[in-house]
């Protein structure tokens, strides 16, 4: 029960934090008025359209205070009413229904990728650990984290869908099968650094695990390698890549920016992108609450995982 | 040592480790055996080479280790054993307790997950029947609600409780030969009579070997059969239990049993210390490593290495060019 | 006290200590307390050398520790000549401290690794302000008395040996000329062999600087080689307490007898009444807390803690039923 509140609680706290700096920043940045009417939103175009101005002001309250706004905003978001979009006045809402799952899946397709790579490397390099293939993967995978991400876009995208036709080179979703291969590439450009990341943590907790004397306990139990270093040593050397892989969650929304430009995905990332140059403060606040819910709910989940991983986590501590 | 065919004998046992700083000779020329159904013991101070003598019998040694000599075990080369037999020798025909309780059970698996994997491994038992196997042995070292540990995991437990449990795995498919490396060393002394009590039951009861480690003289002289003293990776002295209290050849020997406060003695009883500090192993010796600290070292101790030597029928060596007598025994 | 009381103190001598109805507890999570020391008083006359034995998490640390107000006890009296320390304000405490120095089990990392050990000594001094003629000479002459050779002052504490570094813990609590030395297990971390010189020169130090000492210890061989007084603690409460030769000699009280028993090759016959586990201090048992282990506990000793009572001149123990066959040592 503790453990429910705390994080609801944390859920509140970081909302209000996050929401409350981007709708300031937004609202001072830009002008709302201008990017809902064009050039008729600026006094010097005339008069006469000086009625147009004051209906769009009071239908997007632009001249209430700052608080009041505020607080209307988050009001109707809490009845998921996230207001339209200043550009072309569709909700809010639809545009996240329409375009967050691709986003969604995008990551997680990323992150299983990250995940499945990293952890039978990690394995592999720690049990040979400070030898040839050690250290050789060591190399490998400092240069995965120094490739930036739209470099590796770039290349990526060159040498796969262009080059050698691999991969379609627009995105295609008729299907799941047409979905997962043309989503392939940018989450490979996501997983990248995640890998290096997850396989240098991993590694270097196995190693030292791999001293603990409940391992000499179970190699004198005459346990094959294999069951040790799975049933053993993983466990217990998992928790600075859940840690990480609970921070990566907002990384890995900065690289959909890059990629799902690249590849044309029509994603979360791509929209919020165009919304930002456009000055579209509604979606772009819908966007940046969404990412804090996510992170925050990804954060929960690891706390959550922590406990079943370790019994002397005590849940409600 | 008596007389038999030895369950476990090492020849010239050597290890050397490679280190950044050089080598280390952690163990040389070590030899010593043990019987089926007898209880050796091997003590020494820290750094004199008891637990990697034993770790490389185990297998248990890093890449770094560098092993020479011989190792056999009923007959069989444990240092390259083929790994048809190697497959089931560890944690079958020898089997390992370790020093501190704390830290030999997975913090993260329940007391059942790690009982029952050696056997199910080793003999192919069903889940339901290791479990029974399971709750028998931890009756057989006589932990408390035997059956209701199962689900807990290690840290629900006091550290005699994990030492108890950590005796029962080691002792899950009969091993003739159970390697116990300090086993009470972490615990407090009520809890360590127990343990040790329980050992000794089990090694008549089970008919089996038992190699017990210890810095304590007094934990080894009630419980075994030999004794081998250890110092710098050396063998110092090595005799039946009893010859070795009543007729100490070698001065380190007779040293360690001098600087153990005695409890009988009253107050003030000035103690007599070893002067300065265990060898330094990282350059080999050229002569006995007990030299520097020795009180009856002489010249030649600095430049000639004392080779094991018998007293009567050879059951009792020790190595020293200037042996104590019998007269000087304590 | 496995019970309560203070008949023991001992009124007719002028205590350079006295610690009176000291209580100890740590909150806990789920709203437990631990009840780590329970109305424990005792003296310590000048000169006198306190030893305090017991099992593991007993209460033997957070004593001593208290002592010194570190932390505050959380009820009781701790009086230093004819100071209140629990009342002081934290200046003069501060002053005050350096009177009573601390030495700890681990001796390698109670010493800041970064800093030469010449300077070590020497920062306690800085530390408390002490002002006067601190001259280097006096640095040499205190590594000198604790056997490290001096031109050794800039080399870092890992390149000394356990014993060195115990040596040069001494050497700092002296630094400060402290009237009391409270050393908590100061030999349990260290081989038999330098365990032994350490004890010397703890007993050397004493005569010379004229220290008064409270001396904490699992080990009774040690406890028993260092001390005129002995104070032996069960779960947080003093059961036994006396002249050292009067305890050891002629023990009375049930646990101290088993404590007693417990020694590998104390000799006495092993009645195996302290198997069990001892019970948690956040929820100690009722009357004497002795009795889920005791052999000889009766219906009474559930219910009433027993008081102090008189066992021999100086020889005081808490319990319903004292033993009047004494164990004894071979
Ligand atoms: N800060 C603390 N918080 C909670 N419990 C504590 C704390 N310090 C000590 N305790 C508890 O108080 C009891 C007495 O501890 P103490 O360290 O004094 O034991 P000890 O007799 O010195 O044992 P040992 O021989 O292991 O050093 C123990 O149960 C211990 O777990
Ligand atoms: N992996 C290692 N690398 C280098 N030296 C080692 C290693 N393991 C042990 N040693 C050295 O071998 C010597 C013997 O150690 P050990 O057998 O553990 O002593 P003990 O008698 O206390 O059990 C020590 O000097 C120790 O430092
Ligand atoms: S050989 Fe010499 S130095 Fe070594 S133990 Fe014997 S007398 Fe001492
Ligand atoms: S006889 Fe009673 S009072 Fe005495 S120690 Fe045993 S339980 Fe405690
Ligand atoms: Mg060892
Ligand atoms: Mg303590």
């Amino acid at each position: 029960m503790r453990f429910v509140v705390r994080s609801l609680l944390q859920l509140v706290l970081v909302l209000f934090a996050v929401t409350f700096v981007a709708f300031g920043a937004l609202n001072y940045l830009g002008d709302p008025l201008f990017n809902i009417l064009g050039p008729i939103a600026l006094e010097e175009s005339g008069p006469e359209y000086a009625e147009v101005r004051a209906e769009a002001r009071a239908q997007f309250h632009l001249d209430d205070p700052f608080p009041i706004r505020y607080g209307r905003w988050v009001g109707d978001m809490l009845t998921g009413d996230f207001g339209r979009s200043y550009s072309n006045q569709v909700t809010v809402r639809s545009i996240l229904a329409d375009k967050l799952p691709v986003t969604v899946v995008l990551m997680v397709y990323a992150q299983v990728i990250a995940i499945a790579v990293s952890v039978p490397w990690a394995l592999w390099t720690a049990s040979r650990a400070y030898r040839f293939g050690d250290k050789a993967s060591t190399v490998v995978s400092f240069t995965m984290l120094g490739i930036p991400v739209f470099a590796l876009t770039v290349l990526l995208f060159w040498l796969f869908a262009i080059r050698w036709q691999l991969f379609p080179t627009r995105y295609e979703d008729e299907t799941i099968g047409q979905r997962l291969t043309s989503l392939f590439l940018p989450a490979v450009a996501l997983a990248t650094p995640l890998i290096a990341t997850y396989q240098r943590l991993l590694r270097t907790d196995l190693i030292s695990t791999l001293q603990e004397d409940f391992i000499s306990v179970a190699r004198a139990k005459g346990l094959p390698k294999w069951y040790i270093l799975f049933r053993h040593a993983l466990r217990p050397s998992l928790f600075s890549l859940l840690t990480v892989f609970g921070i990566q969650v907002a990384s890995l929304i900065g690289g959909s920016l890059v990629v799902e430009r690249q590849f044309q995905i029509p994603g979360i990332g791509f929209e919020v992108v165009e919304a930002i140059f456009r000055d579209d403060f509604p979606v772009v606040l819908a966007v940046v609450v969404v990412v804090s819910v996510a992170f925050v709910a990804v954060n929960v989940l690891v706390d959550l995982i922590y406990t079943f991983l370790d019994p002397r986590v005590d849940f409600n501590g | 040592m008596s007389e038999g065919t030895p369950l476990l004998e090492l020849e010239n046992l050597s290890i050397t480790f490679a280190t950044p700083g050089g080598p280390v000779y952690a163990v040389s020329d070590v030899s010593l055996s043990v019987e089926r159904g007898k209880a050796l013991g091997i003590v020494g101070e820290s750094g004199s080479g008891k637990s990697v003598t034993m770790k490389a019998v185990m297998d248990l040694l890093p890449s770094t280790a560098a092993i020479g000599g011989r190792a056999t075990f009923d007959g069989i080369d444990v240092l390259t054993m083929p790994s048809s037999r190697r497959k089931h020798f560890y944690g079958v025909d020898v089997a390992m307790v370790f020093q501190n309780p704390m830290t030999s059970l997975n913090p993260v698996k329940r007391i059942d997950a790690q009982m029952t994997e050696g056997m199910r491994y080793h003999r192919d038992l069903s889940k339901n029947d290791a479990k029974k196997r399971a709750i028998e042995l931890l009756e057989l070292v006589r932990l408390p609600d035997a059956a209701g540990r199962l689900r807990q995991y290690p840290h629900e437990l006091s550290g005699g409780m994990r030492q108890r449990v950590v005796i029962a795995m080691a002792l899950a498919n009969d091993p003739a030969l159970l390697i116990a490396d300090e086993p009470t060393t972490a615990l407090d002394v009520t809890v360590q009579r127990d343990i040790l009590n329980l050992l000794d039951n089990l090694r008549t009861d089970l008919n089996m070997a038992l190699i017990l480690i210890s810095h304590d003289l007094g934990v080894v002289r009630d419980r075994t059969d030999d004794v081998v003293v250890m110092y710098g990776g050396r063998v110092m002295e090595s005799a039946q239990t009893e010859d070795l209290f009543a007729d100490t050849r070698h001065p380190y020997a007779r040293a360690l049993q001098l600087s153990i406060p005695d409890i009988s003695k009253p107050r003030g009883q000035r103690l007599d210390p070893i002067p300065g500090s265990p060898p330094d192993l990282s350059s080999p010796l050229t002569g006995c490593p007990f030299a520097p600290r020795c009180t009856f070292a002489q010249d030649d101790c600095h430049s000639t290495l004392p080779v094991a030597t018998p007293v009567g029928d050879g059951s009792h060596t020790f190595s020293c060019l200037h042996p104590l007598g019998q007269e000087a025994t304590v | 006290m496995v019970g309560i009381g203070s008949a023991h103190l001992r009124t007719d001598e002028d205590p350079i200590i006295e610690v009176n109805n000291l209580v100890m507890e740590f909150p806990v999570a789920n709203r437990a307390v631990v009840q780590a020391v329970s109305d424990v008083s005792f003296d310590v006359v000048q000169g006198e050398t306190l030893g305090i034995v017991g099992e593991s998490g007993c209460g033997k640390s957070t004593t001593a520790k208290a002592v010194v107000q570190m932390p505050k006890p959380t009820s009781g009296s701790v009086r230093y000549r004819d100071k209140e320390l629990t009342t002081l304000s934290k200046q003069d405490l501060r002053r005050t401290r350096s009177d009573l120095q601390m030495i700890f089990q681990d001796p390698v990392s109670s010493l800041n690794p970064r800093r030469g050990i010449r300077d070590i000594i020497r920062e306690g001094v800085e530390v408390w302000g002490t002002s006067g003629t601190w001259g280097e000479a006096r640095i040499t002459e205190l590594m000198e008395s604790v056997g490290i050779d001096p031109q050794y002052g800039d080399r870092k504490p890992f390149q000394f040996s356990g014993g060195q570094c115990q040596r040069i813990s001494i050497a700092r609590a002296l630094a400060l000329d402290p009237y009391v030395l409270i050393s908590d297990e100061p030999v349990s971390a260290l081989d038999v062999s330098v365990q032994a010189q350490i004890l010397n020169l703890l007993e050397d130090l004493k005569q010379e600087h004229q220290l008064t000492m409270l001396f904490i210890s699992h080990d009774l061989a040690v406890v028993r080689n260092i001390s005129d007084r002995v104070m032996v603690m069960y779960l947080g409460r003093v059961a036994e307490v006396g002249d050292a030769d009067s305890i050891f000699g002629n023990a009375a009280h049930p646990y101290t007898q088993a404590l007693l028993a417990a020694i590998p090759g104390s000799g006495i016959e092993d009645d195996g009444s302290l198997s069990g586990e001892l019970p948690s201090p956040s929820n100690p048992p009722t009357g004497c807390r002795f009795h889920t282990r005791c052999p000889h506990a009766t219906e009474v000793c559930t219910t009433t803690v027993p008081e102090f009572g008189q066992h021999g001149p100086d020889h005081w123990l808490a319990c319903h039923h004292p033993q009047s066959t004494p164990v004894t040592l071979s």
